[in-house]
């Protein structure tokens, strides 16, 4: 039965990405694709020049960046919420998001002709703020990981204080929209210079993270009873923190802040394949990266204008979520630790 | 003091009386003393105001009623740095007296506080402000007229009106009748430019290079009149987010760019991979909009520069006697008191 679970978001997962190839504003239909292929292979697909590019400059990549980040906040969403112990754990709960948009910010007033950029600021930031919640909470003598959870509520007021005083003083015509733009989140800005600094990081950061993926099961449980089991719970939370923050911070660097996709995401997959974290970490990458494709495609074809990309994570997800809360069953969903 | 107690009633009632009959002639005399000295306009919300007929200070809230007092030559009785952000720095490097002045207006926050403690005589909204917050001013003693700027007419409306209350309509006329001039002047000239010939343009926003200028914005008043067809002009709101593949399937042969930071920058747009279909990009028509100190593009009716400066970008061979520099130094003199290259203006 759960098998089956596993194969079904496989499948879903295959056919989410042969619409997405096939759908856009530009005229690039389901028949395209095998002339495209052919063509960029080396034989004559008698494609016009001006398809290829822009199905290989402007859809693909936009496809590829749209799996990466759904997949690598998914699986920080299932990381965080067994860390935590909670079902309600997002991505961001550390500050991530925060720091992210702080350094965006300060990159769009100060410092665009940096080489590193806009991305890189919000990159930098954002570990940077994670960091300092976990310096601030290792300073406590209570090593539990509530204590984890308010020094990021620290770090993150401090840090979206820092972004309304940039806001309060930057340009009202470009600069402050830019910047209310950014934190929105959006997928248009997808090239293959951001697929490239984006999707390694979450590659090998997921492969990681399933590969120690039998660790999360005991990491669910106190820490009294972890350690009993002769885990050294402390230094694989600082690898499982260290990690995911990792994949969330370059994805939220490339494209901005998604909500709900690491909080609905992981719910999604429990109530599918159960809490046991081998099966769920693979799950919620395959089914996080379907749904956020899924999301982009409609924000891009749905009307000339896009709509914003959190809006539709959100309306869709948030009633979703809702659905499963009501339905499941005694044990299911919104139990973190397996067994 | 018997007298007085026994009469008590009456004596009050008598008390009552006179203070009655004086405060009627008061405030007869009152109102005939000042109606010589007000002046009444109604305002672009449809708002009547009642406004002293020598103003001597006054408070513009939003960039477009500044703009409109200098254009006025009513600067000097200007209390707050009235003009757009780069505006206002371009404007406070060369006029110390303004560069003095407090700047009121923070982000899309006004110090409301601070407007009252400057005392002005009159304050120039814009009619998008909260009704509730207009009410609080009016409250404070301070007279508040809102004007408006989307279109054309509109703001012509809106420079009458201000020029109403300051008692200075014939310059506000000449003003409006400069704008009409340069309108004319390129209406001339694009009029006679077939359907097919207009050249397909798309005017990109300030929030990032993948929006669009709509059909409801002053942005595609321009792209129209200048003789150019907006890409975007089915789209409804304001600068519309379009995604790049919209954009290649548009296949725009010129582009405005609405900024200068981040991925813009005609350089940053040239290396992008994601335009290199576009034809504007692949002949090079990529243009950033002027100017380094303030938009050109709105608000109306100071945007007509950037009505003459678009039409003679898209069609230079019909507008080679027309010194692009030349005119925004005329304009810039008279409208706000210093030429375009002396506030630091480059084209």
């Amino acid at each position: 039965m759960k098998k089956t679970y596993i194969i079904f978001s496989f499948i879903a997962f295959g056919i989410a990405l042969l619409w997405a190839l096939a759908t856009g504003r530009y005229p690039i239909g389901l028949g395209d694709l095998l002339p495209l292929a052919l063509s960029s292979l080396g034989f004559d697909g008698q494609v016009p020049p001006e398809m290829q590019m822009v199905f290989w400059n402007i859809r693909v990549p936009r496809i590829l960046l749209s799996i990466a980040v759904g997949s690598g906040l998914s699986i920080a969403g299932v990381v965080f919420q067994a860390l935590f112990r909670n079902p309600l754990a997002a991505p961001d709960i550390l500050g991530v998001t925060a720091g992210s948009s702080f350094g965006a910010a300060l990159a769009i007033m100060f410092f665009t002709t940096f080489v590193v950029g806009v991305q890189g600021f919000a990159f930098l930031f954002g570990v940077f703020a994670v960091s300092i919640a976990y310096f601030l909470a290792n300073r406590s003598w209570d090593r539990s990981t509530s204590v984890l959870v308010i020094s990021g509520i620290v770090v993150s007021a401090v840090f979206q204080a820092g972004v309304s005083i940039l806001m309060y003083l930057a340009d009202p015509y470009d600069q402050l929209a830019k910047i209310v733009f950014w934190i929105m989140g959006s997928f248009h800005v997808a090239s293959w210079a951001k697929v490239q600094a984006t999707l390694p990081v979450v590659v090998i950061g997921s492969a990681l993270l399933s590969l120690f993926g039998w660790r999360l099961n005991i990491m669910t449980h106190n820490e009294e009873e972890a350690l009993s089991l002769g885990v050294d719970v402390f230094r694989w939370r600082l690898f499982y923190l260290g990690t995911s923050t990792l994949i969330v911070a370059s994805s939220v660097a490339a494209v901005g802040n998604i909500s709900w996709v690491g909080l609905i995401v992981p719910h999604i997959a429990r109530y599918l394949v159960g809490t046991e974290h081998r099966r769920l970490i693979p799950t919620a990458a395959f089914l996080g990266g379907g749904f956020l494709l899924v999301m982009d495609t409609v924000a891009r074809t749905i009307s000339s204008s896009e709509i914003p990309i959190s809006i539709i994570t959100s309306i869709l997800g948030a009633p979703f979520l809702g659905y499963l809360v009501i339905h499941r069953s005694k044990n299911e969903a919104l139990d973190v630790s397996p067994g | 003091m018997y007298l007085l107690k026994r009469n008590r009633p009456r004596f009050l009632c008598l008390v009552f009386f006179i203070s009655a009959v004086l405060a009627v002639c008061g405030c007869q005399a009152d109102r005939e003393g000042r109606e010589g000295e007000t002046i009444t306009v109604v305002d672009q919300l449809g708002r009547t105001v009642i406004v002293p007929k020598n103003i001597r200070r006054i408070a513009a809230l939003h960039h477009f009623g500044g703009k409109v007092v200098f254009a006025l030559g009513a600067q000097e009785l200007l209390v707050d740095q009235a003009l757009y952000h780069r505006e206002n720095q371009a404007m406070a490097k060369v006029n110390p007296s303004f560069a003095a002045k407090p700047k009121l207006i923070q982000g899309h926050d006004l110090n409301y506080e601070e407007l009252i403690a400057l005392r002005p005589d009159i304050a120039i909204a814009y009619t998008s402000f909260d009704p509730s917050d207009l009410e609080q001013l009016e409250d404070a003693g301070i007279r508040v007229i809102a004007i408006r700027g989307e279109t054309l007419e509109e703001s012509y409306a809106g420079v009458r009106l201000v020029a109403k209350a300051l008692g200075r309509e014939q310059r506000g006329e000449e003003y409006i009748a400069d704008c009409r001039m340069l309108y004319g002047l390129v209406k001339e000239r694009t009029a006679s430019i077939p359907p097919e010939k207009r050249l397909k343009v798309m005017f990109t926003g300030p929030k990032n290079i993948y929006s669009a200028a709509t059909g409801q914005m002053l942005q595609n008043t321009l792209l129209e009149t200048a003789g150019g067809r907006n890409v975007a002009s089915s789209l409804t709101g304001f600068w519309a987010s379009v995604s790049p593949e919209q954009i290649a399937a548009w296949n725009p042969e010129v582009i405005f760019l609405g900024s200068s930071l981040d991925s813009y920058g005609a350089e940053a747009l040239f290396g992008n991979q994601q335009f290199k279909t576009v034809s504007a990009v692949k002949s090079r028509r990529v243009y950033v909009f002027p100017s380094n100190i303030g938009w050109w593009d709105y608000p109306a009716p100071h945007c007509i520069l950037g009505l003459v400066w678009t039409a003679k970008t898209l069609y230079p061979e019909r507008f080679q006697d027309v010194d692009m520099m030349k005119v925004a130094n005329e304009f810039y003199r008279k409208y706000l008191g210093y030429s375009f290259s002396d506030m630091g203006g480059r084209l």
